[in-house]
C-alpha cells in the first residue's frame, strides 16, 4: 500500500490527496504513482551524471587540453528519442483516465455549489444552471439574487451519501473561487456566469476537508469546504428536513 | 598569452567621461547595462524583504505578525518584483553589456532608445511601490485575475498604480527587444554567423524575440482592466456581459512565454560558463541553438495548463497536457548536453561554474516536478497549492537566480577589472544552494498536504506548522547568503584593478579586450573563424612563440 499511497516516506495526514477517500482520487494517484517512479528514476539518472561528471573531471595540471568533442548525432538523438517516449507514455497514462475523471456516472446527485467571498453554500434539487443567467446587482445584491434564483435554503456543509457519485456543478457569485477537496477528487474553480462540472464519491462515511484554492481577497484564507459523507438513510432524512424547513421558510429568505 | 591580445589603446578623451550627470545622462551599453543591474539588484533585496515578511507570517500556525491585506499586498509585490523587476530586466543588463562585446559591435542599435528602456524600469518600480503611500498596493497577486481586480473588490489606488507600473514595464521590455533584435541581426562583426554566435547571444536571441511577441499581451490585458477600473469599460464585468475567463487567456498568452523570457538567458549564461570551465566547446551547439528556439515556439501552445481547473472543455486541455509534457523534450536535451560538456572534461571549480553545476541540479528539480503539473490529472490535485510555488522557485530561483550569480561572478571581472573573492564566493554558494532546497523543497510536502497557496495563515489542525518553518529557516539562510555577496562585493570593489584582458581563458569576443573595457570596446574588431574566437587567437599565439 505504500506504492499505491505514498511513495515518500512522510507520514501525510488525512488532507493529502496521496489519501484517496474516493475513485476519482484513486484515479489522479493511479496517474501520480507512475509520474512519481518516473520522475525519480530520471532525476537520479541525470542527476548522477552530472554529479559523476562534475566531480571525475576535476582539472589536475593547467596544462592539459581534453579532448575537443562537438558533440554525437547519436547519443543526441537517443537523449531526445527516449524523453520524449517517457514522457509521451506518462501523457497516455493521463489521457485515459481523464473520461473517468471529468465525467459523473449517470445517475449521480446533483447539487449545486455557490462560491461567495468567503463561504461555500450548497444546493440541492435544483436548477443551478439558472444561477449564471443572474445579471443585475452587484456586491450583497448579487448574492441575495442568487439566493432567489435557487431557492432552496443552502446549507454550508455539503452533506452526501457515503458510497454514492456526486456531480458538482460549480458557480462563483462574485470573483474567481476554486472548490478543492484533495482527498475526494481535485479541484474546480467557481467562475462567475460559468458553470463548471466535477464529481466524486466519499466511499466511507466521515468528514472531509479542503478549502478554496484560488486567491479571492482577504479572507482567502479561512473560505473552508467540509464534506460530510452520511449512511443513505440519514442523508434521505436530511434532505427531507432541508425541504419541509425551505417549503415553510418559502424562497428568498437567504443563504447562510 | 595576455599580450597577444589586441589591446585596446583608447584615446584618452572617450575615457574622461565621469561624475554623477555623465551616469544619468549615458547611452553608452557597458554603463546602461551597469545601470540595469544595480537597479534590479535594489530591487532584488526589496523584493527579498517582501519574501521575508511572507516568510515569517507563514513560519507559525495562527501568526498574526501581517494582516491578511497587509499579507495580500506583500506577497503580490515580492512577485511581481521578483519577476519584473529582477530576473527580466537582470538578463537585460547581462545582455546590453555582453551582446555588443560579444558580437564585436561598437554599441546597441539604438543607443537612445536602449536608454529609455532601462529609465522605465525604475519608474515602472517606483509607480508600483507607490500605493504603498496611497492605502495600499495591488494585492490579488502577481498574476492579477479578474473579477478579483475589478474595481469593487480591489477600489485602492495602489490595485491602478500595479497595472500602470506593470505597463511601464511591459513597454520597456517590448523597446529593449527590438533593440536587441536589431543590434544581433545587422551588427555582428565579420564572419560571424548565426552558428557561430555565442549561445548567451542565442538565449538573448530568442528571449528578445518572445518579449517583443508575447508583452503586447501583457499590455492588452492589463489596458483592458484598467479601463474596466477607470472608464467604465466591461471587458471583465460580468454583471454586464463581460468574460471573466477572457482576461485569464490573454494573460497567460503572455505570461507562460515569459516564464522562458526569465529562463533562458540563464540558458545562455551556463552554455557560456561550462564549456570555459571545462576547457570543452558546448556538446551540440545546434542542438543547444535549435531546442531554445523549440522552447520559444512550443513555449507559445502551452499556456492552457495554467488554467487547467477553470473548467475549458476537456479535449482542450488534453491537448495542452501533451504540449506540457513534450516541452520537457528540449529542456531534456539541453541538460544532457551540458552534463555532456562537463564529461570527459577538465573542469576547474571558481565560483562561477559552482555557479553553473548547482543551476544543473536544481533547475533539474524544477523540469522534473514541472512533469507533474503538467499531467492534466495529476494537476487537479497540485493545482494552485504549495506544490506550484515549490516548481517556481527551483525554476526561477534554482536556474534563473544560480545563472545571474553564475554570470555575476564570470564577468564581474569583465565589468569592473577586479575580481570578487573567491572564498566569499564559494561561502555564499554552499550556504545558498543549501537556503534555496531548505526553503523549496518542503512546499511540495505542502502541496501533498493540500496547503493552498496565498493563504495569509492556517490552523494548526491542518499539520502544516513543521514544514512552514522549515521554510522560513530556508528563507533566511538565503538573506544570509545574499549578505555575504553584498560583503564580498564590497570588499572587492576596494580591492585593486588587477584582472587581466582573459582572466578565465574564454572562449567569446568579449575577453578579447581590456577589462574593463574601453568606451568604444574594441580598437580593430577581430575577424571570426569559429564559434570559438578567443580561444583562436590563444592558440594562435602560443604558435608564434613556439
Amino acid at each position: 500500500m505504500i506504492l499505491a499511497t505514498g511513495p515518500l516516506p512522510i507520514a501525510f495526514d488525512d488532507s493529502s490527496p496521496l489519501h484517496p477517500a474516493g475513485p476519482v482520487d484513486q484515479h489522479i494517484q493511479s496517474v501520480y504513482t507512475p509520474i512519481f517512479w518516473a520522475s525519480v528514476a530520471l532525476f537520479v539518472f541525470v542527476a548522477g551524471l552530472i554529479v559523476y561528471s562534475a566531480l571525475r573531471f576535476r582539472r589536475k595540471s593547467d596544462d592539459e587540453e581534453p579532448a575537443q568533442i562537438h558533440g554525437n548525432n547519436r547519443l543526441e538523438v537517443a537523449w531526445t528519442v527516449v524523453p520524449f517516449g517517457i514522457l509521451f507514455s506518462l501523457f497516455i497514462v493521463t489521457a485515459v483516465n481523464m473520461n473517468y475523471i471529468t465525467h459523473a456516472p449517470d445517475g449521480a446527485l446533483k447539487v449545486c455549489v455557490l462560491g461567495q467571498r468567503f463561504s461555500w453554500s450548497y444546493f440541492y434539487n435544483t436548477d443551478c444552471g439558472a444561477a449564471v443567467q443572474v445579471k443585475g446587482g452587484e456586491n450583497g445584491g448579487t448574492k441575495l439574487s442568487y439566493t432567489n434564483i435557487l431557492g432552496k435554503r443552502a446549507v454550508s456543509t455539503l452533506k452526501v451519501p457515503a458510497g454514492k457519485p456526486i456531480a458538482l456543478e460549480v458557480v462563483s457569485a462574485d470573483v474567481n473561487h476554486s472548490f478543492y477537496i484533495p482527498t475526494l477528487g481535485g479541484q474546480i474553480n467557481a467562475i462567475p456566469n460559468q458553470l463548471n462540472h466535477m464529481w466524486f464519491q466519499a466511499d466511507k462515511v466521515g468528514k472531509y476537508h479542503g478549502q478554496c484554492t484560488e486567491l479571492c481577497g482577504d479572507n482567502h484564507y479561512a473560505m473552508e469546504i467540509v464534506v460530510e459523507a452520511v449512511p443513505g438513510d440519514q442523508f434521505q432524512a436530511f434532505l427531507a428536513t432541508l425541504n419541509n424547513s425551505s417549503a415553510r421558510a418559502g424562497a428568498g429568505q437567504g443563504g447562510q | 598569452m595576455d599580450a597577444a591580445l589586441p589591446r585596446a589603446r583608447a584615446s584618452a578623451r572617450w575615457d574622461k567621461n565621469k561624475g554623477l550627470l555623465s551616469w544619468l545622462t549615458t547611452v553608452d551599453h557597458k554603463r546602461l547595462g551597469i545601470l540595469y543591474m544595480y537597479t534590479t539588484f535594489f530591487f532584488f533585496l526589496i523584493g527579498g524583504i517582501m519574501a521575508l515578511l511572507v516568510r515569517v507570517q507563514l513560519a507559525e500556525p495562527q501568526n498574526k505578525f501581517l494582516t491578511p491585506s497587509q499579507y495580500n499586498q506583500i506577497f503580490t509585490m515580492h512577485g511581481t518584483t521578483m519577476i519584473f523587476l529582477w530576473i527580466i530586466p537582470v538578463f537585460s543588463g547581462f545582455g546590453n553589456y555582453l551582446v555588443p562585446l560579444m558580437i564585436g559591435a561598437r554599441d546597441m542599435a539604438f543607443p537612445r532608445i536602449n536608454a529609455l528602456s532601462y529609465w522605465l524600469i525604475p519608474l515602472g518600480g517606483i509607480t508600483m511601490y507607490a500605493g504603498f503611500l496611497f492605502g495600499g498596493t495591488g494585492e490579488a497577486g502577481w498574476t492579477g485575475y479578474v473579477p478579483l481586480t475589478e474595481k469593487q473588490y480591489n477600489p485602492q489606488v495602489g490595485q491602478d498604480l500595479w497595472i500602470l507600473g506593470l505597463h511601464t514595464l511591459g513597454i520597456s521590455s517590448m523597446l529593449g527587444g527590438i533593440n536587441f533584435l536589431v543590434t544581433l541581426h545587422n551588427m555582428r562583426a565579420k564572419g560571424m554567423t548565426w552558428f557561430r554566435l555565442p549561445l548567451f547571444c542565442w538565449a538573448q536571441e530568442v528571449t528578445q524575440g518572445l518579449a517583443v511577441l508575447a508583452s503586447p499581451f501583457l499590455a492588452g490585458a492589463l489596458l483592458m482592466v484598467l479601463l474596466d477600473r477607470q472608464a467604465g469599460a466591461t471587458f471583465f464585468a460580468v454583471n454586464h456581459g463581460g468574460n471573466a475567463l477572457l482576461y485569464q487567456l490573454i494573460f497567460w498568452f503572455y505570461s507562460h512565454p515569459a516564464v522562458y523570457i526569465m529562463v533562458l538567458p540563464a540558458f545562455g549564461i551556463v552554455s557560456e560558463v561550462i564549456p570555459v570551465f571545462s576547457r570543452k566547446p558546448i556538446f551540440g551547439y545546434r542542438a543547444m541553438a535549435y531546442s531554445m528556439s523549440a522552447i520559444a515556439v512550443l513555449g507559445f501552445i502551452v499556456f492552457v495548463h495554467h488554467m487547467f481547473v477553470t473548467g475549458l472543455p476537456v479535449y482542450v486541455q488534453t491537448f495542452f497536457s501533451a504540449t506540457s509534457m513534450i516541452i520537457g523534450v528540449p529542456t531534456g536535451v539541453k541538460i544532457f548536453n551540458w552534463a555532456a560538456t562537463l564529461w570527459g572534461g577538465s573542469i576547474r571549480y571558481d565560483t562561477p561554474m559552482l555557479y553553473a553545476v548547482g543551476f544543473l541540479l536544481l533547475f533539474l528539480v524544477g523540469g522534473v516536478d514541472g512533469v507533474y503539473l503538467g499531467s492534466l490529472a495529476v494537476d487537479y490535485s497540485l493545482h494552485g497549492t504549495y506544490w506550484v510555488v515549490g516548481h517556481i522557485h527551483y525554476v526561477l530561483f534554482g536556474g534563473s537566480v544560480f545563472g545571474v550569480f553564475a554570470g555575476i561572478y564570470y564577468w564581474f571581472p569583465k565589468m569592473t577589472g577586479r575580481f570578487l573573492n573567491e572564498f566569499l564566493g564559494k561561502l555564499q554558494f554552499w550556504v545558498m544552494f543549501i537556503g534555496m532546497n531548505l526553503a523549496f523543497m518542503p512546499m511540495h510536502v505542502l502541496g501533498l498536504l493540500g496547503m493552498p497557496r496565498r493563504i495569509s495563515t492556517y490552523a494548526d489542525e491542518k499539520g502544516w506548522g513543521n514544514w512552514n518553518s522549515a521554510v522560513t529557516m530556508g528563507a533566511f539562510l538565503i538573506a544570509a547568503s545574499v549578505a555575504i555577496f553584498m560583503i564580498n562585493f564590497f570588499i572587492s570593489m576596494r580591492s585593486p584593478k588587477n584582472a587581466p584582458a582573459d582572466p578565465w581563458e574564454g572562449d567569446t569576443l568579449e575577453w578579447a579586450t581590456t577589462s574593463p573595457p574601453v568606451k568604444h570596446n574594441f580598437d580593430v574588431v577581430p575577424e571570426v573563424r569559429s564559434s570559438r574566437p578567443v580561444r583562436d587567437m590563444r592558440r594562435a599565439a602560443r604558435k608564434v612563440r613556439a
